[in-house]
This record gives structure tokens, sequence and C-alpha cells, in this order.
């Protein structure tokens, strides 16, 4: 067996951050997914990325309105009834990006693909990553990502949700609403031994190959050897897992507040029930964290639109615009959509779910092949940010300052993200 | 490989804004060793001359003083004062323009990085780029001095830093060789789908510094792995059973429902003639002249004279019997029942019921009616394994050549109704039978655990079925009842899973060994634990690669066995976990050769035969490599060289030629966009199937010619490597059948080389019409080693002539108004626009024509017609009168395209980005090819036997 040093308590102590663990006694009095009771409803964040970015000419606002009065676009009318809840930020990038294809890759982390010497592709932590760090010790799920299987012909790039953890390498997500919905709300069959002994075994096949990769490191260059680390990081961020389904083993799992998905959903109808699944995991406190990329190529085919994604994304005046624009306009619908959802969801103080989230909305793709002005949406009470508002920041403002301002304003103490060089104070109520 | 495989070697997009890509993977080196175009520039000025020859001697003095201490390498100071002069006005700290600044630049270099950006300096200056055309020029005189001072430091530089750079890192098995080392470990195929893709990153998926791995995915090895293991368990135990026959009969399965589907009609017709009667009576009637009234006013159609709205909306007429009375549910379904169905489809499956040889067969339809035959004998009747798929069909007499192909895929429902393929097609076949003398068209077919267990036939089709109705209804305008039979199906066989052919693999035969023995159940634990340690420690050695894990492992291995069986499991279960943790062990999942980083070592053979195996099938070395391996003698050149004859004949070799030329070829282009099925009705997915396989078939030809295939031939010939689809669209007659074979062109044709294949141009379209700057810039980049920077992100798409009648021509000129888009645009535009006689798909025209848009983005309105005129002239190059001459000029650099191919190769098989110190091993190989008339095989043998292929 490996030796406890994958420490649980141990290892957060190692990331420097500072963070009240709940005790371990308490997990046995507790009644659903989340620790003890709590007084004030926990913040929580969200992040929803949809790959080839919008139709410029009428997704975004006139950007010499700015402030909160200012007419919604074309592209954005769908919103209407939550004008004064949602902030559209302009002027955003992440100077690094130079994929065009790529919406998703970098977007939540600002990274330089070319830091690494020697290396095409490397990435950083991307901030929900960095919110997860700080909320997701005390539930069940310290982060969810939910993906979609077309994410290459939707213009998401290399990735596997939009979540890179500490080590840039890709955060797994699940593809279907069914998955999701198990992960977060079935009760396994099996009985408690048994499930107990699959954790035991799944630490003896860790302990298995560690051994073995103690010999493969044997004699190896020193970059070799450094390469040889990614797999024993692997296996000690699987290590801290298993420590953490070991500690809910004996809690049971939140009750659905919704009905199980019906499989093979595509498109318009398969965002609607991820956002409702998003809205049920929050709601039941499963997680804090949630990241969404989404699929543009299903939601196409759901439209009805015969053009394919990238064909769209590259569009004149023609069908291929009006694509986009169907495009833009059926996200803002979903939008519309969860923020109801958001809105109407109570917390036990009476509160509603949509103050406490801080949630993001865009991608790192502008529109056709631009990478600046990245489209951005946020709403939510969770990060304190002045909603309501037309935002034009300074062109090429880091878009990680956007996402630095959530993370502060969600409380987390932290100076720095990806490229950020402060905060963007406009946003801040 | 799969599409989704590979990214080759992807523009950063950086021209402008990143010029600072000093650690981007391919920095492209100056083309010190290259011909220029022999213009009187070069020939006047003679800084270059002086280059040439300084660079000539880096090849001599590299030779020959490998042992020498590295001096150090800097350039004198005096030339801070050109740079000031000519370099600072843009390039210091304070502008940095393109991210560019040289005032930070030490003159030392002494580090990978540094030599790179020097090296771009002469570079740019050798290629007169830079200082720009509109500032001023340094004097001859003052350049050449500067020039030569720089040549003279980078050669010091070269030898000093050879050592140093050029590391190859420790790989991790990338998807493609994940996939094919489980194939031959255990003979199943996995999905590896679910892993991240290696080469999305932009370097070749061989890198191994750029291949990555993370939790999530060790967890996939253990789960991929898991699944094959127990697929592999469960093809054994159908393979004791006798292949089974499941056959189709058509005219049993399709016609009678066609049939049904008639009289369903006919039905539907009778009744809705006797609805209509009576909504026409009612419409008559006084009563309902204000409903009329109000629906006139809702649908202006309606005094246009159309009915349809009318009897859409009957159920508000006054007097009339309900629908529910005629078989409807109302009025709108018996509106539709009848247009819908009736009037669009009966005529269609009337004709097609009619046709002679239905009682035999059927013909199969497209657009309208049953269009797929299925082959569902059932799932459990589809356990894994191989299967044979047998077609007895033949084409309708005069129906056109490009719709005799059929299409076998995995039938899709949707909401219970057939519809298409779930996924691409599998495989596409041409029907080359008639009805009267139908031919068996056969093929084999995999099934896996993560297949979908039945197959689906239908005539080949775009995926866009918008544009097969279109068609549909303007042949109905014509025919009275719509598209034409060309397809008739006899009968369909599957037959299997059929016995393995060839070797077991290795874990098969192993599990033989242990569990063959009339001793099925030991009986003590003991025993069976020993014979599960005896399995363990079998594949575990083999699964490394003939390399011991240490026996703790196998211990721990057993004791994951132990506790299972434990627990009640039988020996065939609890062995599968343990058997699976080897295949997400690191031995298994990293090509490991232990080595020093400051003491560069040559490889032993067991590591020679691994790097050979993985370059060149992306597997594992086979027997013959192992026993070479294990009595020391494929070190041996001449052995070592008839290794590698073998193993590029041998089929393996396929993964290479796929894996390599995908990505050196940038051929993920070739999926970017899905094609205009109104516009290019036959570039379907099996024609662009076909036109991938055709640039790997090139290749393949000219690597496994035993004379020597020359590389030279890709870039003209007067032969193509073809199948019968792709024959048929190229209209190149006497070429029936699937498989690719040498095809001798007319004299004249435009065919021949990559510039010939439907491929490369379809790469540089957009699905709707050619780009002229793609394929430009492509031909720069890969086959004149002449790369132009990346296209930069953020650079305004040219839309605002839209509504212009122009013709391509004038539409680009645009780009040229612009100084920073012109730098790039004059070199590429011309060789674009000298391939404009291909069209967006790759078929010869003459012709283009573009049309303006209406309000609704339809491409409708007026259009203007132009003949294609590809005359032009290269930047600072020849002229040429037409593609012919452009082909010409291109072929005549077969010198800087073989340099650009050994880079390529370079970098897939050392697996690692072809950088600064790999120039010399890149003249090397030139110069060992050059000598066999550039063969392409002579390039690989070549780096096979090179230093840095053979050590650590």
């Amino acid at each position: 067996m490996i030796k406890n040093s994958f420490n649980r308590r141990r290892l957060i102590r190692g990331t420097g951050a500072l963070i009240a663990l709940p005790a371990l006694e308490s997990i046995g009095f507790r009644r659903f997914a989340s620790a003890a009771a709590v007084a004030t409803p926990p913040k929580r964040v969200v992040f929803l990325g949809f790959g080839f970015g919008v139709t410029q000419e009428t997704w975004f606002p006139d950007a010499e309105q700015t402030g909160s009065e200012y007419d919604l676009s074309e592209g954005l009318a769908p919103l209407a009834r939550h004008k004064k809840d949602f902030t559209v930020v302009q002027g955003c990038s992440n100077k690094f990006s130079s994929e065009a294809h790529w919406g998703s890759t970098f977007w939540l982390t600002g990274a330089n693909r070319f830091a690494v010497p020697g290396q095409s592709m490397s990435n950083s932590i991307s901030v929900d990553q960095v919110a997860a760090k700080h909320l997701g010790q005390g539930t069940r799920f310290t982060s969810v990502q939910l993906a979609s299987p077309d994410a290459k012909s939707s213009g998401h790039g290399p990735g596997l949700s939009l979540a890179w953890d500490q080590h840039g390498k890709p955060v797994a997500g699940l593809n279907t609403p069914v998955e999701i919905f198990h992960k977060l709300f079935s009760a396994s069959d099996l009985p408690l031994e048994q499930r107990q002994a699959a954790i035991a075994e799944q630490r003896s096949v860790l302990d298995a190959v560690l051994t073995e990769a103690k010999r493969v490191q044997r004699g190896l260059t020193k970059t070799d050897k450094d390469k040889l680390g990614e797999y024993f990081q692997g296996i000690r961020d699987i290590e801290t897992r298993l420590s953490k389904d070991q500690d809910w083993l004996t809690v049971p799992k939140a009750k659905p507040p919704l009905k199980e998905p019906e499989p093979g959903l595509k498109g318009k109808a398969e965002i609607k029930v991820m956002y409702d699944l998003i809205a049920a995991a929050l709601q039941t406190d499963s997680t804090r964290v949630m990241t969404y990329r989404q699929p543009v190529q299903t939601l196409l085919q759901s439209l009805d639109v015969g053009v394919a994604p990238h064909n769209m994304s590259h569009y004149s005046p023609g069908e291929r615009m009006e694509a986009s624009k169907q495009r833009d306009k059926a996200q803002s619908e979903l939008l519309a959509g969860l923020i109801d959802k958001l809105k109407a969801t109570k917390e036990a103080d009476g509160s509603s779910l949509f103050d406490h989230v801080a949630l993001a909305y865009g991608s790192n793709i502008r529109s056709i092949h631009y990478l600046d002005n990245c489209p951005t949406i946020l709403t939510g009470g969770g990060a304190n940010l002045k909603l309501g508002q037309h935002l034009a920041l300074p062109e090429d403002t880091p878009l990680c300052n956007t996402w630095l301002t959530m993370l502060q304003g969600i409380g987390i103490q932290t100076e720095q993200h990806g490229d950020s060089t402060g905060i963007v104070k406009e946003l801040q109520a | 490989m799969d599409n989704d495989e590979c990214r080759p070697n992807a523009p950063a997009r950086e021209c402008e804004r990143g010029t600072g890509s000093l650690t981007s993977p391919r920095l492209r080196m100056s083309r010190i060793g290259s011909t220029p175009w022999l213009d009187t520039s070069w020939l006047a000025t003679s800084w270059r001359c002086l280059l040439r020859i300084a660079f000539l001697c880096v090849t001599a003095l590299n030779a020959s003083s490998v042992d020498a201490a590295p001096p150090t390498a800097r350039l004198p100071e005096k030339h801070q004062a050109f740079l000031k002069t000519h370099c600072f006005d843009c390039h210091d700290a304070a502008t940095q323009e393109g991210k560019v600044n040289l005032e930070s630049l030490s003159f030392q270099i002494s580090s990978v990085a540094q030599a790179e950006a020097w090296q771009k300096i002469l570079g740019v200056l050798n290629s007169g780029e830079m200082p720009p055309e509109d500032s001023e020029q340094p004097a001859n005189a003052e350049k050449a001095d500067f020039l030569d001072d720089l040549a003279q430091t980078m050669v010091t530089a070269r030898r000093r830093l050879s050592d140093a750079g050029g590391k190859i890192t420790m790989r991790r098995l990338n998807r493609r060789e994940y996939k094919n080392t489980i194939h031959q470990l255990i003979g199943v195929t996995v999905d590896v789908k679910s892993l991240p893709a290696d080469s999305s990153s932009g370097a070749f998926d061989t890198t191994g510094a750029s291949l990555f791995l993370s939790s999530d995915q060790l967890e996939h090895y253990l789960k991929l792995g898991r699944t094959a293991i127990d697929e592999l368990f469960e093809r054994q135990a159908v393979l004791r059973e006798e292949p089974r026959v499941f056959r189709v009969e058509p005219e049993i399965t399709v016609n009678p429902q066609s049939l049904n589907a008639i009289r369903a009609m006919e039905s539907v017709y009778e009744r809705h003639l006797l609805w209509k009667a009576e909504v026409d009576r009612a419409v008559l009637a006084p009563e309902n002249r204000e409903v009329l009234n109000k629906l006139r006013d809702e649908y202006p159609d309606l005094e246009k004279g159309s009915r349809v709205r009318l009897y859409q909306n009957a159920d508000r007429l006054i007097g009339l019997p309900d629908a529910k009375k005629f078989g409807f549910r109302d009025a709108k379904d018996a509106d539709f029942s009848y247009r819908g169905g009736y009037e669009r489809k009966y005529a269609y499956l009337k004709h097609y019921a009619e046709l002679p040889a239905n009682d035999r067969g059927t013909y199969l339809k497209l657009a309208w009616g049953i269009q797929r035959i299925d082959v569902s004998p059932g799932p459990k009747n589809l356990p894994p394994g191989r299967y044979k798929l047998k077609i007895h069909a033949g084409v309708v007499e005069g129906s056109p050549p490009s719709r005799h192909f059929i299409e076998i895929g995995a039938p899709q429902r949707v909401n219970g109704v057939p519809a298409g393929f779930t996924s691409l097609p599998i495989s596409s076949h041409q029907v080359t039978g008639t009805i009267d003398g139908p031919e068996t068209i056969a093929t084999e077919l995999e099934v896996s655990a993560h297949t979908q267990r039945e197959f689906g036939i239908q005539e080949r089709q775009p995926i866009d079925k918008k544009s097969l109705r279109d068609a549909y209804n303007r042949d109905k305008r014509g025919n009275g009842y719509g598209v034409p039979p060309a397809v008739w199906i006899d009968w369909i066989e599957l037959e299997g899973p059929l016995p393995e052919t060839g070797a077991a693999s290795p874990l098969h035969r192993i599990l033989a060994k242990h569990l063959g023995t009339p001793k099925r159940n030991p009986s003590s634990a003991s025993e069976s634990a020993d014979r599960a340690r005896a399995i363990l420690s079998e594949f575990a050695e083999v699964a490394v690669r003939d390399s011991k894990p240490d026996e703790a492992f196998i211990d721990k291995l057993v004791a994951i066995y132990e506790t299972r069986q434990n627990t009640g499991e039988p020996f065939e279960i609890a062995i599968r976990t343990p058997l699976s943790i080897i295949l997400a062990s690191p031995g298994f999942l990293y090509l490991n050769e232990p080595g020093d980083n400051e003491a560069p070592r040559a490889l032993n053979d067991r590591e020679l035969a691994i790097r050979l195996s993985y370059f060149l099938w992306s597997s594992p070395p086979d027997k013959q490599l192992q026993a070479l391996a294990a009595t020391n003698q494929l070190h041996q050149p001449k052995i070592l060289r008839q290794q590698v004859d073998r193993m590029i004949r041998d089929p393996r070799s396929a993964e290479f030629v796929s894996g390599f030329v995908h990505q050196w070829l940038d051929m993920e282009r070739l999926d970017f966009f899905q094609f205009d099925a109104g516009l290019h009705r036959e570039f379907d997915e099996n024609t662009r199937k076909a036109a991938r396989e055709e640039v790997y078939q090139s290749f393949a030809y000219l690597l496994r010619d035993p004379a020597g295939g020359p590389l030279g031939n890709l870039l003209k010939s007067d032969y193509v490597i073809i199948n019968g689809l792709l024959a048929t669209y190229y209209e190149l007659d006497g070429v029936t059948g699937d498989e690719f074979r040498k095809v001798k062109l007319p004299a004249n044709s435009p065919r021949g080389g990559l510039l010939g294949m439907a491929a490369i141009h379809a790469m540089g379209s957009d699905g709707i019409v050619s780009s002229p700057v793609e394929r430009g810039a492509w031909v720069l980049r890969h086959l004149l080693n002449d790369p132009p920077p990346p296209a930069p992100p953020n650079v305004p798409q040219i839309s605002r002539l839209e509504d212009q009648l122009l013709t391509a021509r004038e539409r680009l000129l645009a780009h040229q108004e612009e100084a920073q888009c012109a730098s790039c645009h004059r070199k590429i535009d011309p060789i674009g626009f000298g391939l404009e006689n291909w069209g967006a798909a790759g078929k010869w025209r003459t012709e283009d024509i573009y049309r303006l848009a209406n309000k609704k983005g339809k491409k409708t309105g007026k259009a203007k017609t132009w003949a294609i005129d590809a005359a032009g002239k290269f930047h600072r190059g020849p002229a040429f009168s037409n593609y012919f001459e452009l082909r010409n000029l291109i072929a005549e650099r077969e010198e800087d395209f073989a340099r650009c191919f050994a880079e390529h190769l370079i970098e897939y098989g050392l697996g690692r980005p072809f950088g600064f110190t790999d120039e010399d091993l890149a003249n090397e190989i030139v110069n060992s090819a050059r000598s066999q008339q550039f063969a392409l095989n002579e390039f690989v043998q070549s780096l096979i036997l090179s230093k840095p292929f053979r050590m650590k």
C-alpha cells in the first residue's frame, strides 16, 4: 500500500491555501451531500463556454452606449427580462492566444501555449479549478465538468472540458446529461463493504503501478525523469480523489430535484437539461464549482440549420451569417432560461440561488477568427459584481483580470491569475 | 488513421503579434542551403555567394572536428552599429515591433534560443524581407560585411550547440501507437476517442516533450485496458463456435414494405379525394363566405390561387364533415397525408415497384422510401470479431457512373425512422456487375465491444439530405417520378466471426498455454495463484517490450488477483483486472530508454528495435526484429538496412505513411469543411476518404518502390495511384474496383503529383469556393520550403466586396492594398491564382462564377462568369503562363522539397521538434538522398542510419 503520503490535509496545506476542512467525524451526521447545515448559503461559480464565438455585428451592444442605459443587441434580446441582472463586458482578451479554432483551451487559463521551451503545448490552471480549491472541499464533488462529445467541431480546441488542473493538464468532463445525473444523484447499488473493497482495490492498483514507475525511473535522464513526473503526479491526483471518495462513502447522495433525463438528447434540448442539472447540482450543494463546454454542432442541428459549425464561423452575409445569428439567439434564450431557474430556486434562508452564484458565459473566440474582445457576460450575485451594465474596457484588457475580479469577489484572496495585471474596478459593486 | 488524430505543424497564427515565437515548435531556418530563384539580384549580390561558401564549410568542419573543444560564438561588437542604423527603429527595447527586441539580444550566442533568434535575423536579411522595402537599405558592402560575420558566428555557434541541444525526450505511446500496441499484444482494437488527441497541439504526435499525461488519462488507460481484456475473453469464447451466416434477400425484406407503403398511399389518395370534394363543396356554401374572407386576410397566397392554406384550415369551414370520418386526424392531416405522402412519393415508389427484376432483388432509393438495406441479425448474433460481408449487386444500364457506388455504415434511426448512418460510412464500394450479370462485392468488417452491432447499405450520398431532395424534385419535374434507379441489390450475406488468421496474439498464446491444460481448475488456491503469477509475469514482460518488471510489481498484481479470487470470482474473471493494470503501467506506456543528458550513449539493440518499429510501424517490434536484437546484430549497418527495407515493404508501414504524411502535409485541413452538396455533389465522404488515401498511396508507392521511387514524383508524375471511385471522379476510363493501383495518365493530363490531387485542392477551399491564399501558402510551406509567416489572427475578413461582381483575382487583390498583407500575399497569391483551374473540390475547370446573394443570403442573384487566367509570376522569380508551366517550375525545385521533407521526417522520426541543432542532420540526409536521385526510401534509410537516431 502507498503510505499515507497523500494525506488529504497535508496536500491541501501544500498548495498554500488556507481552508477550513470539515471535521471528518461529523460526516456521518450530514443529511445530504453538503457539509453541516450552513447559515449563509455558500458561494458557487459556473462557467459556460460556447466555442466558436458570436456574430459580432449583432451580438455586441453598441460600444458607444455603456453603463446601465444601453440598448440590448439583437443577439442578446432574449435576455431582456434579466437586463438588470447581468453585465456585458467588452475589450477583454487573452494576449497569448493565437489559435483561431480554440475557443475554450485557454479561455479560463490565459496561458501561453509556448511557455515551455521544446514543448508545443502547455497550459496552466483554469479559474474554475482555482475556485474549486477553495470552494470544493466541503462538497462531495470538488468540481463537476460538463462537456459534449462534439468539442472538436464546435471550436473548443484541445482539452477534455473547460477545466485544466494545477499542472495545466486537461480535466475530464462528462458528456451526457444521463451520465451527469447518475454521477450527482444515483446511489450505488453495491453494499458498503463492496464499495470499500473497490476503493481498496483502486489503491492497490495505484500502488502496483507506482512500483513499476519506480523501476522505469531508474537510470532515466533528467529530462525523462521530469516527463515521468507526470505519471507520478497522476497517481497522486487519483489517490487524492480516492481519499475524498472514502470520506463520503457513508454519506448518501442528495435526492435529485429533477427526473432522470431522457437518453439521446441533442442540441438545444441537451443544453437545457444540462442547465437544469447545473441548477440541481448547486441547489443540492453536491458541488459548488461547475463548468460546461457547450455543444455547437448539435445545437445547430437541433435548430435545423444545415450549416456545419466551422462553416458557420466563417460567416459573411448570407446563409452562414443567418445560421450564426440563429445560434446566438438560441444560446441567449437558453442562458435566460438558466437565469430564470437560478432565480426561482430558493436557498434555505429564503434567498435565491442566483444571489450566490457567480456565472460567466463566453468564449476565447470573438467571431470568425478574431481572438480579441472575447464575448463575456457575467451574472449572478455570488461575486458581488456590478450587474446591469455594459462595460467597454480598454482594448486588450487581460480576460484574466475579469477572472481575478470574480475570484476576489467570491472571497478568494489571490492576486494573480494567468496573465492578469489587476482587477477590473468597474466590475466591483 | 483517424481524421482527428493529427494536427500537423499548424500555423501558430503569430505573424504580427508573436514573431517572438522563439519557442514555437517549428521555427523555420533561413534557406541558406536551398536554391533561390536564379534572378539577377541573386547573382549580383556577392554576399549571398559568400554565405553559401560559408555554409559549405560548416558541413565540412562538422564532419572533421567533432571532438574539438567548443569555441565561443560571438558576433563582433562593431556590428552594433548596423543593427542600430537599420533595425532599432522598429526593433529596439521601446518599440519591439512584431515583438522582436534586438536591443536585448546578446552578441554572444550560447543558447539554442539565441541561435534561433540570430538565425532568424540571418534569414530575413537573406531573403530581403528586412529592412522593409520602403525603408533605407543598407549599402551592399555594409550588409555583406555584417552577414559574413554573422554567418561565421553561426557556424561556430552551430558546432558549439550541436552536442547540447537535440535531446530526445522519452515518449509516451500516442493514441495511434497505443491502439496498435494493444492490438498487437491482445488482438483487440480499442476505441481511443476518449483519450485526449495528441497532436492537436501543433507538433507531430511523436514529439515526446509534447505528449503529456494526466490523472484522468491514467484512469482512462485502466478502463480501456480492462475493456480490451474483456473483449479478448469474449472473442475467445466465440471462436469455439462455428461462424454463422446471415443472409438478406431484399425482395423479402424491402419490397413488401414498399408495396405496403404504396397501398397505404393509394388509400390515402382515395380518402383525400372524397374529403377534398367535401371541402370544395363547403367552400361554395354562402355561410362560409365570412370564413373565407378571414382566411384570405391571413394568407395572401390564397388570393394568388394557391389553395394549400385553404385545405390546411378546412376545419374552420361550416358544414364540412369531420376529417375523422375519412380516416384523418384533422384537416392538416388530411392535407399533409396527401401532399407530403401521395403527391410527393407515390409515383416514385410505384415506378420502382414496377421495375424488372424486383422479384429477385431491389433497387436502392435516394431521397424517399426505404433507402437503406439493413443487415441486423441482432446484437447477440454479432459478437466481437471479424466478419465477411458479401453484396451481390449490379447497376442499371445507362445510369451515371458516379452513382455506381454503395456505402456501408452503422444504421441510424431517429424516432424509430431509418435515417442514414450514425457516423461516416465505414467503406464505399464500386458496383461493377449488371442486373443480368450481378457481381459479388466482398469486404471485411470488424465488430468490437464499442461498435454498433449491425450494418446498413445504401447508395453513396452526401450527408446533406436537402441537396438530394432538390435533385429529386428536379428529376421529378422532368420524368414525373423522381431520381431514376442506379443500383440493384440481389442479396447481402454476413458471415462470421471468422477464425483468427495469422499468429495468435501474445496474450492469447500465454493464456492458452496456462489455461489450456487438462487441469482447468487447479485444486488448491496456491496452485491457482501460481498460474496467475505465470500469466501475469509472462504478459508483463511482453507488454513492457521484453524488459523485466520488478518481482514486487508482479507480487502486487498477484495480490490483486487473490483478493478478487477470494470473493469467489472464477479464474477467468479474477485475472482480468491485474492484466489490464499492466496496460496502464509506465513500462508499457512509455518508450523509456535509460540515459544521461550529459553523456549520450548508443542505443542497445533492443532499444534500437523499438525505436525503429515505432518509427516505421507505430507498433512494437516483431519476432524478426526481436531475434536480431537478442543476438546483437540489428545495429550492423547492413542488417539494419535490410530490416528497414523489409519493414517499409511490410503492410504495417501504412501506419508510418498515414501518420507521417497526414501531419507533414497539414491534411487536417481536409476535414475542416463540410462540402456544399449542391455545388460539389460528388465530393461526398467517400470521395474525401479516397482523396486522402490517394495522397497516402502515392507516397507509399514511392517508399516501397524497390528501384527507389524519387520524391520528385510527388511534384509531377505521369501516373496516378487511384481506385475506381477516384477514377470516376477524375474521369479516367478503364479503372474499376476499390483497390488503389498505378494508372498511367494520358499526355497533357493536369493530374499526376500532389498538385493534381483532389485532396490537396479540397484542403485549399472552404467547401464552397477555392481559396487561392490557402493553396499558395500550402505550396510555399510544403513544396517550396519557403513558408510564409502563419496567418495572423484578428485580420479582417474581406467581406466588404461581397456585393460586387468581381472575379476571384480582383477580389483578392484587395489583400495587397495593405503593406503588411502585401508583403506575404505578393508571394502567396500568384501561386494560388496559378492553381485556379482546380475547383473547390479538385475538379478541373476553365471557368469560374460569382453569384450575388439575395436578401435571405441565398446565392441566387446576378452572376458573373469568367475564363480562368492562371498566368502569373513568382515574387522575384520566373513567370508562368498557365498551370502546366507553374507545375513545371515547382517540379524543378526538388532540392527545396527534399529539404523540407527531410526536416519533417527528422521531427517525426526522432520525436523532437526540428531545431537549429538538426540542420547538419538534415543536410546529411538530403546529401545522401541526392546521391540516389532523391529516392524516398533513402531519406528514411539515411535517417535511421544516422547517429542521432541511434543515440540516447
